[in-house]
C-alpha cells in the first residue's frame, strides 16, 4: 500500500497540474492576504478615526444606537486574534474550490489520459488504487493549505510586525482557525475525490465541483425560506439547508451561525465528507465491475 | 512464484471456454487454447475478431461473461506480482501528456515495488533513452509503442503478451522485435503475440492460434498449421495434349480447372502435389510448355480460413 501511494503521489509531481495549481494557489493566497491587510487598517485605527472613515454622515447626525453598532464591529473586526485568524486562513474561498478540482483532476486523469490500462496492469486491485488515490488527495488538499499557510504567514508577519501587535501565534483562537482551515481543504478535497471516482469524465465533474462550490446560501437561501414560509413551518427546514454542498462548506467555515438556526459548524464538514465518500465508495463499486477501455 | 525466473508451470497460459457478450454481440465465444513457455505463439484473426477482448479478459481487464484466462494456474488479478509475472503490451494503454515517459515508467515501478533504476534500464533496452526525459504527447507513434513495450518489461516478467506490437514501427523496428521476442522465448520465457497479419508472425511464431469471430479456427505448430493452410495452393501447368492430361489428373483424384488465357487452353490443377503433376504431365501431356505452382500465398490461405473477412495490406 505504500508503494501503491507513492506511486500516486508521484504521478501527481510528474504533471503539470499540481504545480500549476500550486502557484495559483500562492498567487491567489498573496493578493487575498494582502488586501484584507488593507481592509483591516480601518478597523485598528482608534475609533473616531474609523468612524471617519467608514461612514460618510456627520458625526452629530448619527444616532447613539449606530454608533454603538459602529463601535460593536469596530471591536469584534479590530481583534487582533480575529485580524491574525483571518490573514493566517487567506486564500480560503479560493482554496477549498483548488482542493476539490485537484482532486477531481487527480482522479479522472486516468480516464482523460488513458492510464487506467497501465494503473491496473500494475495493481489489478482496483480498489486498493482508489484507496491509495484517496489518500493522495487527502496529501494534496494539505498541500495546497500548506502552501497558502506559508503564504499567509510571510504576509501577517510583515503586516503584524508593522503594526506592532505581535503575531498572535500562541492564541487558541488563531491556532484553532488555521487547523479548522486545514480540515476544510481536505473536506473538499475528498468531496472533489468523490465527484471523480463517480463521474469519470474530467470536464463534467470539475464543471460540477465548481458548480456546487459556488451553489451558496447567497443562492439557495431564498428557496429554503419560502419553503419555510410557505409550505412547512417548521425550523428543521432552515437546517436542512445544510445538505447543499456549497451551504455546507460556509456553515464549516464560518465561525458562529451563518444564519440564524443553521446547525453547527462541524455538521458542514460531516455532510461534505460523507457526499465524498459516499459517491467515491459508490463509484469504485461500479469501478470494479466495469471492463477498462 | 513470481520474481524467481521462468519456468514452466508459472508460465503456461490457459484460455479455457472463455466467452464475452457484449450487449447481445458475442465477441469471444467459448474459446479455449493452450500457450506454452520458451515458444514464441502468434494469436491470429482478421481485424474484429475478437483478439484484444481475449487479452484484456487475459489480463483482468475485462471480466469474462464465461470461462476462464489463467497464467499458471492464477487469474490475473489473483497473482501477488503481477508486473514479475507478466509483461504486457496493449493498444489502447496510454500515458499522460504532459509526464515524460521515464516518469511515467517510474509510477509502475513504484506500484509495482521495482527499483526505480528499472525504468532507465528497460528505456535503455527498447533504444529510447535519449527521449527518456521528454513528454510522451510529443512521442511519435512508433515512440509511444516503444515505450509500451518497455513497460511490459519492466518486471523482467517470464510472460510477455503483446498486443499488435508492430502497429507503428518501422521495418527496423520490426525486425528488431522479432528478434527480440525470439529471444524471450530462447530464454524460457512465454511470448504470446496477436496480429492481424499472418505473415507478420508466420517467420517468428512457433505456434499458432488463429480465431475468426470469436472462435477458434486453427491452433497448432506454425509448420502444420501453415502446411494445413497450403494444401490449398494450386499447380498451373500448359500441354500440347490438354484433354489427355486433364482426364489423367481427375484419374488420379486431383480437381481440375481448365482456363483460356491468351488463347492457349491452361489447367489449374489442386489436390495433388507438384511433381505428381509434373510425372503425369510427362507421360500423358505431350509436350509441356510451363509448370508451375500457383503463389497462393499464406495472405490467401488465412483469408479463406477466415471465411474472407481478413484484411489484406
Amino acid at each position: 500500500m505504500t508503494g501503491l501511494i507513492g506511486s500516486e503521489l508521484l504521478k501527481l509531481r510528474t504533471v503539470r497540474t499540481w504545480w500549476t495549481v500550486g502557484a495559483a494557489m500562492a498567487g491567489t493566497t498573496l493578493l487575498m492576504a494582502s488586501w484584507y491587510c488593507w481592509q483591516a487598517t480601518n478597523f485598528m485605527q482608534p475609533f473616531e478615526d474609523y468612524l471617519a472613515g467608514a461612514i460618510l454622515t456627520p458625526r452629530q447626525d448619527m444616532s447613539a444606537e449606530q454608533i454603538a453598532t459602529m463601535h460593536r464591529l469596530w471591536e469584534t473586526q479590530g481583534d487582533v486574534g480575529h485580524i491574525a485568524a483571518t490573514i493566517y486562513t487567506s486564500g480560503q474561498a479560493v482554496g477549498l474550490l483548488l482542493a476539490g478540482v485537484l482532486a477531481v483532476l487527480l482522479v479522472t486523469d486516468e480516464y482523460q489520459h488513458r492510464t487506467l490500462t497501465a494503473t491496473f496492469l500494475a495493481t489489478p486491485r482496483r480498489g486498493r488504487v482508489i484507496a491509495a488515490k484517496l489518500a493522495v488527495v487527502v496529501i494534496a488538499s494539505a498541500g495546497l493549505w500548506l502552501v497558502s499557510t506559508v503564504v499567509d504567514l510571510v504576509v501577517g508577519t510583515v503586516f503584524l510586525t508593522s503594526r506592532d501587535v505581535g503575531l498572535q501565534l500562541g492564541s487558541p483562537d488563531v491556532v484553532s482557525a488555521v487547523l479548522l482551515n486545514l480540515a476544510a481543504y481536505v473536506v473538499w478535497g475528498v468531496f472533489g475525490f468523490g465527484l471523480g471516482v463517480l463521474i469519470r469524465n474530467q470536464v463534467i465533474a470539475t464543471v460540477t465541483a465548481t458548480a456546487l462550490y459556488f451553489l451558496t446560501s447567497v443562492v439557495v437561501a431564498f428557496a429554503f425560506r419560502a419553503i419555510h414560509e410557505l409550505v412547512i413551518e417548521e425550523d428543521w427546514v432552515l437546517k436542512v439547508q445544510v445538505i447543499i454542498p456549497g451551504v455546507a462548506s460556509q456553515i464549516m467555515t464560518t465561525p458562529g451561525e451563518l444564519f440564524a438556526g443553521a446547525p453547527a459548524q462541524w455538521t458542514g464538514a460531516v455532510v461534505l465528507v460523507a457526499y465524498g465518500l459516499t459517491a467515491g465508495l459508490v463509484g469504485t463499486v461500479l469501478l470494479r465491475r466495469r471492463d477498462v477501455v | 512464484m513470481a520474481g524467481k525466473g521462468p519456468n514452466s508451470e508459472s508460465g503456461t497460459i490457459e484460455v479455457k471456454g472463455l466467452t464475452k457478450r457484449y450487449r447481445g454481440v458475442v465477441a469471444v465465444d467459448n474459446l479455449s487454447f493452450t500457450v506454452a513457455p520458451r515458444r514464441v505463439t502468434g494469436f491470429l484473426g482478421p481485424n474484429g475478431a475478437g483478439k484484444t477482448t481475449t487479452l484484456r479478459m487475459l489480463l483482468s481487464l475485462a471480466a469474462p461473461s464465461a470461462g476462464t484466462a489463467t497464467i499458471g494456474g492464477y487469474r490475473y488479478e489473483e497473482l501477488a506480482e503481477p508486473l514479475k509475472t507478466v509483461g504486457a503490451m496493449l493498444d489502447e494503454s496510454g500515458a499522460h501528456k504532459s509526464r515524460t515517459g521515464r516518469d511515467h515508467l517510474r509510477v509502475q515501478c513504484a506500484a509495482a515495488g521495482l527499483p526505480a533504476r528499472k525504468a532507465d534500464e528497460v528505456l535503455d533496452l527498447v533504444g529510447l533513452t535519449p527521449a527518456a526525459r521528454r513528454r510522451y504527447g510529443e512521442y511519435s507513434l512508433g515512440m509511444r509503442q516503444r515505450l509500451n513495450l518497455a513497460q511490459a518489461l519492466l518486471g523482467d516478467p517470464a510472460v510477455l503478451v503483446l498486443d499488435e506490437p508492430a502497429n507503428g514501427l518501422d521495418p527496423e523496428g520490426i525486425a528488431w522485435m522479432r528478434e527480440l521476442l525470439r529471444n524471450f522465448a530462447a530464454e524460457g520465457r512465454t511470448v504470446l503475440v496477436s496480429s492481424h497479419l499472418i505473415s507478420e508472425v508466420e517467420q517468428t511464431a512457433d505456434d499458432l492460434v488463429i480465431i475468426n469471430r470469436g472462435r477458434l479456427v486453427a491452433q497448432g505448430a506454425t509448420r502444420e498449421v501453415v502446411s494445413g493452410l497450403s494444401r490449398a495452393r494450386r499447380v498451373r501447368v500448359r500441354v500440347s495434349r490438354t484433354v489427355d492430361l486433364e482426364a489423367a489428373l481427375t484419374s488420379a483424384g486431383a480437381t481440375v480447372t481448365a482456363g483460356v488465357p491468351g488463347g492457349e487452353e491452361v489447367l489449374l490443377v489442386s489436390g495433388l502435389e507438384t511433381a505428381a503433376v509434373s510425372s503425369l504431365a510427362a507421360a500423358h501431356g505431350g509436350e509441356l510448355y510451363e509448370l508451375a505452382e500457383e503463389k497462393r500465398d499464406l495472405e490467401h490461405a488465412f483469408l479463406h480460413l477466415t471465411g474472407g473477412e481478413a484484411t489484406i495490406r
